[in-house]
């Protein structure tokens, strides 16, 4: 415990819509270690984002954290005034967002965009953080820094903003880096790149990454740790080995199974018959029973508790707990 | 950008032709003409008058002299102010225009983008309904009426401000509030809509995300990219606030070029009629140019090509 960097517990998030309250996280809970790349994987809708933002406080206004909390670096987060929050995004938080088409102002130079986070956070000048922006294009891969700097991202590739966006996460040197789908909107060999890229920084840097992704081939490659949500919760979560040799919820393995075999290569998630449960009326049950073909009465009833069936492996599935059978 | 320059400056051109053309043949087919308001003049002496200005001379001809003149940039004399250059009743008159129409736009953009920014921070909260319900009834409320309104309450009733001339600032203030009520108006919605979609981006959630303080956020990265719908109506703003002018002029008696205008028109001054437009569309074209530039300068994506 005394390791570990992130650590989020009970973590409950909403959204105030029209519609009604969007129970997007029910109970979200799981740890990072210094150094340890954990991949967050799920279908589209499973709460991955909202998780990153609540963590970040960046969650769209009609969004809330109603109750848990985050505790990064011994920190409380929910204690920090926007002040504090602030002081820490960008500079011990980076984030990397999923469309690197959209996620850099149009209107501003690549080099303005850098060196303003970098003076922000650092006690460099401006002259120094230029420099210093100039060695974060040199270390992600950009040809010709000095002149890049002074480009306007139309002027740049997609996975050229990619690596753009990566040096502004790593600016600072932050202890933990969240990327949310970055490699997504890029073509094949460009994610590859992408991935050697930050693979190589986490050593390099010894830093923590929560990486989210729809493919599990890239969860193998880097990741430690798997967390897999469905519905706002966390289904089941464990090593990396845990997760693909001896998947505990049926969800996992349906999303295992989706994988093809002949290459364990970069394959999206292929969905798994039906469809994800209503977020404003949640199931009173599993979040997955509609879907599960081991479902059993007691699914529907009630929610499974996650239990751990070894130390840092586990599951909310009522197929593991014991006199649940035959119900 | 050169050949985007010719091209511009061809079609400029092409623009000037057709509006001195119709302006001369609309202008001619107004009856009556420049000595009606004169006493009765004997024929004869009005026949030398239109020998004089070659108002005898069949319509073809006089639209293809007044075009030669128009090259050389003589514009003629006064049919009314007799001997007067109009080159020089435009030196002369379109500096108070001028005045008043800096201080117009002046007020619309540093009135009109605050308020359009506070409303998009204050959505939905009663600052937002206040400010929009006003922007609403700016573009409703022709600038004539508010013109008389505000010349009645503020300056006849609570004598706050001088109701007519335009000696000092201070008595700029009442016909520029006329002039720019609806573009203030109009500018405060267009900020307001393109700040809240702007404050939904990507970019923005990066911004936030570097960890930039909440100013930053809004007056560097949200302001530059809002303010690109302004830069576009900056071209029509100028000549609404122009022809705006003529209106505005005649109410509080403002010695402007607009004013004058509109006089040339009702005495049939077909010189000064033809010079004030020309002039006018000239000034047009070369703001429009100006806009399309500053333009480019704001938003790098865009390039002048042809
Ligand atoms: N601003 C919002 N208002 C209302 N509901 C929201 C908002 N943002 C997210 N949600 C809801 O929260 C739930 C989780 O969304 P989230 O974006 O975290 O999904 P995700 O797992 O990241 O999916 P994807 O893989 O598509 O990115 C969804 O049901 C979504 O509709
Ligand atoms: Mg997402």
């Amino acid at each position: 415990m005394k390791n570990n960097l992130l650590e989020i517990n009970n973590l409950y998030t909403t959204f105030r819509t029209y519609a009604g309250k969007v129970y997007a996280l029910n109970n979200v809970s799981f740890s990072i270690g210094k150094g340890e790349a954990v991949g967050v994987v799920g279908e589209s809708g499973s709460g991955k984002s909202v998780t990153m933002l609540s963590i970040m406080r960046l969650l769209a206004e009609n969004g809330f954290v109603e109750s848990g909390s985050i505790i990064f670096d011994n920190k409380n987060l929910s204690e920090l005034t926007d002040k504090q929050m602030q002081d820490l995004r960008g500079n011990e938080i980076g984030m990397i967002f999923q469309d690197p088409m959209t996620s850099l102002n149009p209107v501003f130079t690549i080099g303005n965009q850098l060196v303003e986070s970098i003076v922000k956070h650092t006690k460099l000048n401006r002259s120094e953080a230029k420099q210093k922006a100039v060695e974060l294009l040199k270390m992600v891969g950009i040809p010709s820094p000095e002149k890049r700097l002074k480009q306007y991202p139309h002027e740049f590739s997609g996975g050229m903003r990619q690596r753009v966006m990566i040096a502004m996460a790593l600016s600072c040197e932050p202890k933990l880096l969240i990327a949310d789908e970055p490699t997504t909107a890029l073509d094949v060999t460009i994610q590859a790149q992408i991935i050697e890229l930050m693979k190589d920084l986490k050593e390099k840097l010894n830093m923590s990454i929560i990486l989210i992704t729809h493919d599990l081939g890239l969860v193998a490659d880097i990741c430690e740790k798997v967390v897999v949500m469905y519905g706002g919760t966390i289904v089941e979560q464990g090593t990396t080995e845990d997760i693909f040799y001896n998947p505990q919820h049926p969800y996992t393995k349906g999303l295992l199974k989706c994988i093809p075999r002949m290459n364990m290569g970069r394959e999206r998630l292929k969905p798994i018959e039906g469809q994800p449960p209503d977020m404003i009326n949640p199931p009173k049950g599993c979040p997955f029973v509609e879907r599960c073909s081991s479902a059993m009465k007691i699914c529907e009833l009630q929610k499974p508790i996650y239990t751990e069936i070894k130390k840092g492996h586990g599951a909310a599935c009522w197929l593991h707990e014991a006199g649940s059978k035959g119900v | 950008m050169f050949g985007y320059m010719i091209k511009r400056f061809a079609y400029s051109i092409f623009t000037l032709f057709v509006i001195i053309t119709i302006t001369f043949f609309l202008m001619h087919a107004i009856p009556g003409n420049v000595y009606n308001s004169e006493k009765n003049l004997p024929p004869a002496i009005v026949e030398n008058i239109r020998a004089k200005y070659g108002l005898d001379k069949p319509l073809s001809e006089q639209y293809f002299t007044m075009l030669k003149n128009t090259l050389k940039l003589d514009f003629g004399i006064s049919m009314k102010n007799r001997g007067r250059p109009v080159n020089d009743i435009i030196t002369e008159h379109f500096p108070h225009s001028a005045r008043l129409g800096i201080f117009s736009i002046t007020l619309c953009l540093f009135i009109g983008i605050p308020l359009g920014i506070l409303s998009a921070l204050k959505k939905d909260k009663w600052q937002d309904r206040l400010a929009m319900i006003i922007a609403t009834l700016g573009v409703s409320v022709p600038g004539f009426v508010v013109a008389v309104l505000t010349q009645y309450l503020l300056g006849v009733k609570l004598k706050w401000f001088p109701v007519i001339g335009d000696k000092t600032i201070y008595h700029l203030i009442l016909p520029a509030i006329a002039l720019s009520f609806l573009p203030i108006s109009f500018i405060a919605r267009l900020v307001r809509s393109s700040m809240v979609e702007v404050l939904e981006q990507d970019y923005i959630r990066t911004a936030r995300a570097k960890g930039l303080s909440e100013r930053v956020v809004i007056y560097k990265h949200a302001l530059k990219n809002s303010i690109m719908p302004v830069v576009t109506y900056l071209g029509p703003l100028i000549a609404g606030v122009l022809t705006g002018s003529f209106v505005i002029e005649s109410i509080f008696n403002i010695p402007g070029l607009g004013r004058y205008f509109v006089t040339s028109i009702s005495n049939r001054d077909y010189t000064v009629t033809m010079g004030v437009t020309i002039f006018y569309a000239v000034f047009l074209v070369l703001m429009n140019f100006a806009v399309d530039v500053l333009y480019t300068v704001l938003d790098p994506r865009i390039k002048l090509k042809n």
